[in-house]
């Protein structure tokens, strides 16, 4: 009998641990709806000895066809010391009475904080340049094809003037969500990616394996994120239209609609 | 009689399950074996009491460990899943839930975020202008405090001696702006989280995790040398 009562004890505690272990994942779950892809670089640390980064560049290529409820794609920079601040350029992608559009935007993220996508009506319909500059302690500025389309400071709203702490990460990124469904698209197509420290005349570029990679998305696998590339040793992100070896047209989803070079692409 | 022969059944019956089970988790640990055994043997990195993947390979590049100090306590039930330090200045650790496989790309990434506890030093060097705001102490939380659009939420302490700032966890917004209007809203989940400056050390130390304040502040108590 004590067997079998240590027995009755053991599969019922069992149970109640597999069914809350169930439970409270099911909980999380219904508490994030919303579903989230990112393919890009996330962190890029500069190799050297710098206090922080000053500016970051990329060239971006717009697309639509992602059938995401909206789709940030820019390059941009952060501080990981908390509260943790991101600045971003590049542009925002979105439906509106049933069409899709395509606006320049500046991206800014900081801690407790609303993060804000601050839009401007221009639209890309090529190849773009964006830039994240740091103008100096306290603000940022974001630019498109060497034209600030918006400012920000570490303080915007409250009047203070307060330092923003140092940057010393920056990544490009391609980032989408959408309600309650994981199957839609938001390749990246960004290169030529550029940074400057504060140490820094001039940008330098990004090169893989000089400069540390910590994060790196590569969903679906055969986007030209292949490391080192060897014909061309730094901006191996992406889809490079001049590289179509790293990222064969057929490998992208059907669903996208190239805006450059009349609809065809690179 | 009729009592024996059901004891007697739910013994086999539980006997039966356990060895099923017994064989089950052999043959699936066989399977995973055979299948890393495949793959580049994984390297790894300790730092303090924590042997945790080196996926950056800082045991390779024989990086600089910064002047910072390391936790000695995480809740149960976490591991160290991804750690690096870079510039001889900063060390970032994530510690994730074991009901979670990080090698599962089918798991929703804000499950995994809901699951991971962030942990970062950063030592700030002597570099004047980031020295500048770190040099403020506690005045620095303060104003975030005060100029914040969620002033309420925000609790200022300390943690052994050193100045702190931190939230519990909650939801924000996600906005779109466009020519003054905003034309998108979305709410957005935020970890709890806590910054604290060690001001002789000049090392600022962050971690976040979907956990109360309470769990993140041990944490931060809980800080050794590795």
């Amino acid at each position: 009998m004590k067997i079998l009562a240590a027995a009755v004890i053991v599969t019922v505690i069992s149970g109640i641990l597999f069914i809350s272990n169930m439970t409270h994942i099911s909980n999380v779950l219904a508490q994030n709806n919303s579903w989230v892809k990112k393919y890009g670089y996330e962190a890029i640390v500069p190799s050297g000895t710098y206090s922080y980064l000053t500016a970051v560049k990329g060239k971006i290529y717009p697309h639509l066809g992602s059938a995401a409820s909206h789709v940030d794609r820019m390059v941009y920079m952060y501080t990981t010391a908390p509260p943790t601040i991101t600045v971003g350029a590049g542009h925002y992608e979105y439906y509106s009475n049933g069409r899709p559009r395509i606006v320049y935007m500046m991206y800014v993220d900081r801690g407790i904080e609303d993060n804000f996508h601050y839009l401007v009506t221009s639209s890309p319909s090529d190849v773009y340049t964006a830039e994240v500059l740091r103008v100096n302690a306290t603000t940022f500025a974001a630019r498109i094809n060497d034209t600030t389309i918006q400012t920000w400071t570490c303080s915007d709203g409250n009047n203070s003037n307060s330092p923003c702490n140092k940057m010393k990460i920056f990544g490009a990124v391609s980032w989408g969500t959408r309600y309650n469904n994981s199957s839609f698209n938001v390749n990246a197509l960004i290169y030529d990616l550029q940074f400057m420290r504060n140490t820094d005349t001039q940008y330098q570029p990004y090169i893989s394996g000089v400069h540390t990679l910590i994060k790196c998305y590569e969903e679906p696998a055969d986007l030209g994120f292949k490391s080192p590339r060897t014909s061309n040793s730094y901006n191996q992100m992406i889809v490079d239209a001049f590289n179509r070896d790293d990222c064969p047209r057929s490998s992208l989803q059907s669903s996208t609609e190239w805006l450059y070079n009349n609809g065809n692409g690179g | 009689m009729m009592m024996a022969s059901i004891s007697t059944l739910i013994i086999v019956s539980v006997a039966i399950l356990s060895g099923v089970l017994i064989a089950y988790m052999t043959l699936t640990t066989t399977d995973d074996v055979k299948a890393t055994a495949d793959q580049p043997e994984q390297p790894y990195v300790k730092i303090g009491k924590w042997t945790c993947p080196d996926t950056t390979l800082v045991t390779v590049t024989k990086e600089q460990f910064p002047p910072v100090k390391v936790p000695t306590y995480i809740p149960d039930g976490y591991r160290p899943i991804d750690c690096y330090y870079y510039q001889g200045s900063d060390l970032e650790m994530y510690f994730l839930h074991e009901s979670i496989d990080p090698n599962d790309k089918s798991v929703d990434p804000a499950v995994i975020n809901r699951y991971t506890i962030k942990f970062y030093a950063g030592w700030f060097g002597d570099y004047p202008e980031s020295l500048e705001v770190f040099n403020t102490g506690i005045d620095e939380f303060k104003a975030y405090k005060e100029h914040s659009s969620r002033s309420d939420f925000i609790q200022i302490f300390y943690i052994n001696g050193n100045p702190a700032m931190g939230w519990e966890s909650g939801l924000k917004n996600s906005i779109a702006i466009l020519d003054g209007k905003v034309i998108d809203s979305m709410p957005l989940p935020y970890p709890a989280t806590i910054a604290m400056k060690d001001m002789d050390a000049k090392v600022y130390y962050g971690v976040s995790a979907y956990l109360p304040l309470d769990e993140l502040k041990k944490i931060l108590e809980s800080l050794e040398e590795p």
